[in-house]
């Protein structure tokens, strides 16, 4: 969607993001709330909607923690990593419609120290082809389905190992500036990632994402919320996109078609910007291809100049287009996405530092999720009075 | 590659029934739309091109070129403890579907992009056992065994 009477990423607040948070959930939760309504300039109480995720702290026991007096929907989207963006667009609607003031967008979980990935439920759509089809094969997580489409669009188009390692050495880079990272102590060059063992072929330690205790935090409100005092973040458009068939992989036709190229032809279609109007990308990087191939889908490039765009023009600070300037999923932190638009909001405010962007006015942000459902908005600083 | 400890699917499966009751006889089943003649694969109980509810189960050749491919490093799936392994997407000769199974008789170091692949039908599970589809290099083309499974 897009209005011209759009919401407002009104506030953001993370904790810092580690492997082992001594906190429980429910109180890494509490500090990146508290942080997010003290940003935004509302007390917590005010916040009367709230849009979550499976596996990450749940709706009632944000309400019971903060002891919200008054939430009046809540709601949970469940694309995966594309469900970030998406309640975007979700929590716009509330608040332009008035449904309600004040929506929270967050992500609170021990994603390292919890309950092993692989033990987790699955919340994958059409169960039975998971069960009848892919674990009885031997294939049962992200890394070995996306290696699928890897390995495919590698061959069609020559993407090469070179490009996987400058994604996972790009976002490195980045969180090494950025303290609140997972990585920001840990440098990785070309020897260490060449030396990372294999997870699921193409895809080696370190084209994979991390996995994180921590939490992040967004409110959206039809009010900007900054009194003049800094710029205001206002959502110019999201949209959302679905594969065909959505459930399954492996008989797309074609294979390598997501559903981000849909939502990306939508939202570019809305706004009078194009790909060449963003001074950052956030894009969704569960693993470094996932990377090359939704730059590709939203329309950043085309398979004939993907590997230019990120082995020469660049994909880091000074680049051409700067991707993942807080570290990612692969370097910051696992809050499926959700830490995408905490970055972009500070990068279009002008707050973050020595990884800043300069004069950073439209941030592209993607999310990627389940088995190729796809979502982008678009960020703009705006100056002034609102 | 030991099968045994490989959780067999609910073999009950309307979807499912008559694949794995094919691949237990060494035969590699897919249903057909009784509408459009389509080859749905994966298999839906509502054809998405006619809405038809009703499929012929018929027998395909067992051959196909690879598709794609992964070679898993860590260990995740349920009765899958040795690695590596590869993994594979099949695109099959004689219909227009990509079938996912393990990948045998080949290191995965020598697999190729389209490379000509057959069947092998392979015991699995102890309760209930079951036969997997798994795929492998087809040895020669001129030497295909007429029984795959032998
Ligand atoms: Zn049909």
């Amino acid at each position: 969607m897009n209005s011209n009477n759009a919401a407002y990423v009104r506030g953001v607040g993370n904790t810092r993001y580690v492997k082992k948070a001594d906190q429980s959930v429910e109180a890494l939760a509490v500090t990146a709330i508290d942080a997010a309504a003290a940003d935004a300039g509302i007390a917590v109480s005010d916040i009367d909607g709230i849009i979550v995720y499976h596996g990450h702290i749940g709706t009632d026991e944000v309400i019971a923690q903060l002891r919200l007096p008054d939430v009046k929907l809540r709601a949970i989207i469940d694309i995966g990593g594309a469900s970030a963006v998406s309640a975007l667009q979700m929590a716009s609607l509330y608040v332009l419609n008035g449904a309600a003031t004040n929506v929270l967008l967050v992500r609170a979980i021990k994603g390292n120290s919890g309950p092993r990935k692989a033990k987790r439920r699955s919340f994958l759509p059409s169960q039975q082809f998971r069960t009848q089809l892919e674990y009885v094969a031997g294939c049962n997580t992200p890394a070995q389905r996306y290696a699928f489409l890897c390995r495919r669009y590698m061959h069609e188009h020559g993407l090469t190992r070179e490009h996987l390692a400058e994604i996972a050495l790009a976002a490195r880079a980045h969180a090494n500036l950025n303290p609140d990272a997972q990585m920001y102590e840990r440098t990785l060059d070309m020897d260490e990632y060449l030396s990372g063992r294999v997870i699921a072929d193409p895809y080696w330690l370190y084209d994979c994402c991390l996995e994180t205790d921590g939490a992040c935090a967004v409110v959206v409100s039809a009010q900007p919320g900054t009194d003049g005092q800094r710029p205001a973040v206002k959502i110019l458009a999201t949209e959302e996109g679905h594969a065909d068939p959505p459930d399954d992989i492996t008989n797309r036709d074609p294979f390598l078609h997501v559903g981000l190229e849909k939502a990306a032809a939508r939202l570019w279609d809305s706004i009078s910007l194009g790909p060449d109007d963003m001074d950052a990308a956030m894009v969704y990087d569960c693993f470094t291809f996932e990377v090359a191939h939704q730059l590709e889908a939203a329309g950043f490039a085309t398979p004939d100049t993907i590997g230019r765009l990120i082995l020469e023009d660049g994909i880091r600070l000074g680049g051409k287009l700067p991707v993942n300037t807080h570290g990612g999923l692969l370097s910051e932190g696992h809050m499926v996405g959700l830490n995408h638009i905490v970055e972009a909001t500070r990068q279009l405010r002008g707050e973050c530092g020595p990884r800043q962007v300069s004069g950073a006015r439209h941030v592209a942000i993607t999310g990627w999720g389940n088995l190729g459902d796809g979502s982008i908005t678009v960020l703009g600083r705006h100056d002034g009075s609102a | 590659m030991d099968l045994r400890d490989v959780p067999a699917p609910d073999l009950e499966d309307p979807l499912f029934q008559p694949y794995w009751a094919g691949a237990a006889e060494g035969k590699l089943v897919l249903p057909r739309c009784s509408g459009c003649e389509r080859v749905n694969w994966p298999p839906r109980s509502v054809c998405p091109h006619c809405r038809s509810t009703e499929s012929a189960w018929a027998e395909h050749q067992p051959h196909g070129t690879l598709f794609s491919w992964t070679v898993v490093g860590r260990a995740t799936a349920p009765g899958y403890h040795e690695v590596p392994y590869a993994v594979g997407i099949v695109a099959l000769d004689d219909a227009p579907v990509r079938l996912m199974g393990t990948i045998v008789g080949a290191e995965p170091s020598a697999l190729v992009m389209d490379m000509p692949m057959s069947a092998r039908f392979a015991p699995a599970g102890s309760s209930p056992e079951f036969t997997l589809v798994q795929w492998e290099p087809t040895a020669d083309l001129s030497a295909t065994p007429t029984n795959p499974g032998s």
